[in-house]
This record gives structure tokens, sequence and C-alpha cells, in this order.
């Protein structure tokens, strides 16, 4: 009886993770192709220097970052998935999510700085542990998104 | 030097397989594996129990005894004497019995249990409602079946070793768990099944052996069943899945080994001397 | 399809830019081999299992980066970079970015 009571908790948790996880999925995955959309004419490059026949008039460093969190639904699949192994599908999206926000994130200060283009972008990801859980679960992952940002001379 | 403003394809990154369709795949995965563990660690546990020898069993599940015997009050304790009286005239047919059995009474709603190192518990509500001795001598009997099968040792084996396989195998992760026991229950269910069929059919025997019939040995199933229906009881269910066909299966045993089945019922023994409220009578 | 960390592919010119492509996957490694390699992580040297399912990843990581440079009509990605991270228990992402180009 009482195993039913925490079956039915559990798996109101996991639907309740389930809808609202997806729809705001879906309203995110919306918003970044807007905005990769609009911003398409910035370019993001990871080469080091400019090609050598642009000019640039100014130059500083641009980041944006984002910080993101499974839903309980995709992190119970990922839990399972960590038994059999093999690709954790739940996740990808997720840092997909992540990391296209921080790459819009970092083109919108370059954008408010008034550069053109970003050079010699890197990327960097790393886990927030919990505070509580010894560290075993995750606070969420952070995704960095830095580079050079320059203003090309016409 | 060209520049092209493309958005490269944004769904490589992202496998297209339905989250719905990727869950019923692992739970249902899931459930496989600790059904397979399970079978495994049953399988381990059967070969193990028979080599336990009876003192050592005795020896370390003999903590805990003290504090039922010295709860008894003066009533339970010629109860517990009466009953112990009964359950080694049973025993008496068992001519390989190895254990030396101890007899504990205690409160709450009817039931029995068999106890490592050949103790058993029956609680005062039982005795207070059976109404003869031959429905005493039945469910002594299944627990007799319990201690022939060493059912209580098979049991705790496979508790203790698979909470053991989930820790340390790091399986037991806290989200998975919940899946993981549902599956050992799952199993654990139709294994207790099968044991509670096999203690069935050996008390059957030792009553009929005593008594010469078999009559009243499904009163008490009968009475459960009743209690059940009116919502007396729901905590014997728990431990002794109990159904129809259970009942069924003692006619149909009786009548399979050409066993007597009629006769007449005896007084009931070890009455608490002050009739109890939840007496129907 | 010519893949490089450098700022350029040798021997040949950068005619045009498409901008950052990326390509990512999370894997986790199952039971299993969690155990086997704790028992190897007594005597210590090379976990081959986790070898393999690393450098398996990572090839499909930069595979889904080499898509995304086909489907804006680049011929080349130059400046590739790897980063590798643990995303949670049990389970780490490979990714794989770089700037595609079109070469000549
Ligand atoms: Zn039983």
């Amino acid at each position: 009886m009482e195993d039913l009571i925490q079956i039915g908790i559990t798996l109101f948790v996991l639907l309740v993770g389930y809808f609202v996880g997806s729809t705001l999925e879906r309203n995110h995955f919306k918003s970044i192709r807007n905005r990769e959309r609009a911003s398409r004419r910035m370019m993001v490059l990871t080469i080091e220097d400019i090609p050598s026949d642009w000019q640039s008039q100014d130059a500083g460093l641009v980041t944006g970052n984002a910080v993101v969190s499974l839903d309980y639904f995709k992190r119970f699949l990922a839990g399972i998935r960590a038994i059999f192994g093999g690709r954790i599908k739940s996740y990808e999206p997720l840092l997909d999510r992540a990391r296209r926000e921080a790459v819009l994130r970092m083109k919108q200060a370059a954008l408010d700085k008034g550069y053109t283009a970003v050079i010699n972008m890197r990327m960097e990801t790393s886990r927030l542990a919990s505070a509580t859980k010894k560290g075993k679960s995750t606070a969420g992952v952070e995704i960095l998104a830095f580079g050079t940002g320059v203003k090309l001379a016409k | 030097m060209e520049v092209h403003h493309r958005l490269p394809d944004d769904s490589v990154n992202v496998s297209d397989t339905h989250p719905l369709k990727e869950a019923a795949t692992l739970v249902l995965g899931m459930l496989v594996l600790s059904t397979v563990v399970f079978i495994g660690i049953a399988f381990f546990v059967e070969l193990a129990v028979p080599l336990i020898p009876i003192e050592m069993e005795a020896k370390f599940f003999g903590a805990g005894w003290g504090s039922v015997t010295s709860e008894m009050e003066e009533e339970e304790i010629r109860q517990a004497e009466e009953v112990q009286a009964l359950l080694e005239r049973l025993a008496a047919h068992w001519p390989e019995n190895p254990y030396q059995y101890e007899v504990g009474i205690i409160p709450g709603p009817p039931n029995a249990m068999a106890l490592p190192g050949g103790r058993i518990l029956v609680t005062s509500e039982l005795l207070a409602l059976a109404e003869s001795e031959n429905e005493l001598a039945f469910v002594l009997g299944h627990e007799l079946g319990h201690f022939h099968d060493r059912d209580h040792l098979r049991m705790l084996g496979r508790g203790v070793l698979f909470s053991l396989v989930l820790a340390t195998t790091g399986l037991g992760d806290s989200n998975t768990t919940s899946l993981l026991s549902l599956g050992g229950t799952l199993s654990d269910r139709s294994f207790s099944r099968d044991q509670e069929c096999d203690a069935d059919r050996f008390g059957l025997e030792l009553v009929t052996r005593e008594y010469g019939y078999a009559a009243g040995s499904d009163a008490f199933f009968h009475r459960i069943q009743k209690m059940e229906q009116e919502g007396l009881v729901i905590q014997f269910a728990a431990t002794h899945p109990l159904s129809d066909s259970r009942i069924d299966f003692l006619r149909e045993t009786s009548d399979e080994m050409h066993w007597e089945w009629d006769g007449p019922l005896l007084p009931p023994i070890a009455k608490p001397s002050t009739p109890s409220e939840s007496d129907p009578e | 399809m010519d893949i490089s960390n450098t700022e350029t592919i040798p021997g040949k010119s950068i005619v045009s830019y498409y901008g950052l492509v990326s390509g990512s996957t999370v894997r986790a490694k199952h039971v299993g081999r969690d155990i086997m390699a704790s028992f190897k992580n007594i005597v210590g040297g090379e976990l081959k299992g986790y070898t393999e399912l690393l450098q398996e990843s990572r090839t499909e990581a930069l595979d889904r980066m080499i898509a995304q440079a086909k489907s804006v009509g680049a011929n080349a990605v130059v400046n590739v970079r790897f980063s590798t991270s643990s995303v949670a228990q049990g389970a780490a992402e490979l990714f794989a970015y770089g700037t595609a180009v079109q070469v000549q």
C-alpha cells in the first residue's frame, strides 16, 4: 500500500516534470531560433585572427553564459540510462539549448558594444555540484561562451 | 573574401527519439533487469540455505526473542504452553524434524509467523477467534511447513542479498531504486506464493496424520476472507496472499492424496479466560 | 571535408566563412563497465572500456559537427576544439566546435 502511494507520487512528479519541461523546452527552442535568425549577420569564428583582408577598428572581450538543469522526468531517464549505458538522449536538447543560449548572449553582448563579429570564440562547460547529497546530484550545468568582439571596417 | 550568413542545421545535436518512447524502453529494461537479478539471487539462496546448519540459524537469529517472552502475561504463558503442546504433537509426524520449537504469543490481528531458529509467533486474536482445535492445528502445521522448507531463511536471504547487490553495484541510485525494488517485490511475490502453497500442503499432511482427517483446515482462511471483506483486517494479506484458489487447493490436495476430509471438530484450545471483545460469538 | 585545429588548412586558402558549427553527444557508461573499472582502479593503468567509449563518442560529436558544416555548404572546418565535461554523475558530454569555411 505504501509502495503504491510512493509510486503514485513519483509518477505524478514525473508527469508534471514531463509536461512542464517539454513545454518550456519547445518555447525556448522557438525563441532561440528566432534570435539566431535575427542575429545571423554577426559572424562567430573560432579562428585566432581576423582574415588578412579585413580591417578592425576596435576589439574587446565578450562573454555569454547560461546555467541549466534537467527536469525531473529527464533526470529520471538519465538515471536509468546510466545503468544500461549509451546515449543519454534526454540531456542532448538541454545542452544544445544552453550552448546556443550562451552564444546568443555573447553575440548580444558584442552587439551592445558595437562589435560586428566575434573571433577566437571558446566554450567551456562545467557542472555545478549541489550543496546537498554530497555532490552526487547536480544543481546544474553552466555553459560559457567567450571570444573577442571586433568592429570590422567596411 | 566572402562571408555567408547561413544558419547550420540545428537538429543534428538532438536525437529525435520521443522521450516517452525512451521512457517506456528504459522502464521495461529496468523491470527486466531487476527481475533477472532477483531470480539469480533467489537461485543462489536456494543453493545456500540447505548448507546453513540449524544451530547456527538459532544462534544468529535468537536476538529479540527475549523481549517477546518477557512481555507475555501469565495467561499468555499458559496459552503458549497449550499451543506448544499441540505444535509438538504435529511435529511428531515429521520424523526428520531438526528444530526445537518455542511458541510466543503477541497481541495483534489474527496471524502466525515462523521466525528463524524454530520460533513461532501466534497472535492472541487468532487464539480468541479459533472455533476448533483443528483450525489452530492447520495454522501451526502451515508454519511447520515453512520450517520444513526453511522459507524464513530464504525470504531473509533474498531480501538482504537484493539490497546488498543494489547498494554495491550502484544500481540503487535514488531515482531508480523504487523501480528496481518494484521488480524485486513482484518477483518476490511469486516466490512466496509457491512457498505458501508448499507450506499449506505440508500443514495439511500433518493435520491429516494427527487426526485422521482434515476437517477445519480451511476454517481459518474462510474467517480471514470474511474479515477482509468486512474491512476488519488488511495486514494478513500482506504476509499471506489469500485467494479462493488457495482455499480450493486444500480440498483438491486432500482429494488427490485420498486423504479423509470430513470428521468431527474438536473444541478449541488455548482460549483466553475472559472472552475477547472481538469474539463474534 | 577537411578538419584542422589550425587557423587554415595548410596548403589551401580560405575563400569564404560560414561561422560557428558544433557537434555534441552525451554518453553514459553502463554499470558493468563501472564495476570492471573499479577493479582496474586498484592496479591502475588504462581503462580500455572507457578509452573506447570516449573515443567513439568524440567521433560522433565530430560527425555531428561535420553534418552542420555540410548543411551550410562548407567544405572544411578549421580551428576545431574539443571539450569533454562531466555533466552529471556517470554522464560525459563530448563537444566539438569549429569554424566552417570554404577552402580552395
Ligand atoms: Zn505462510
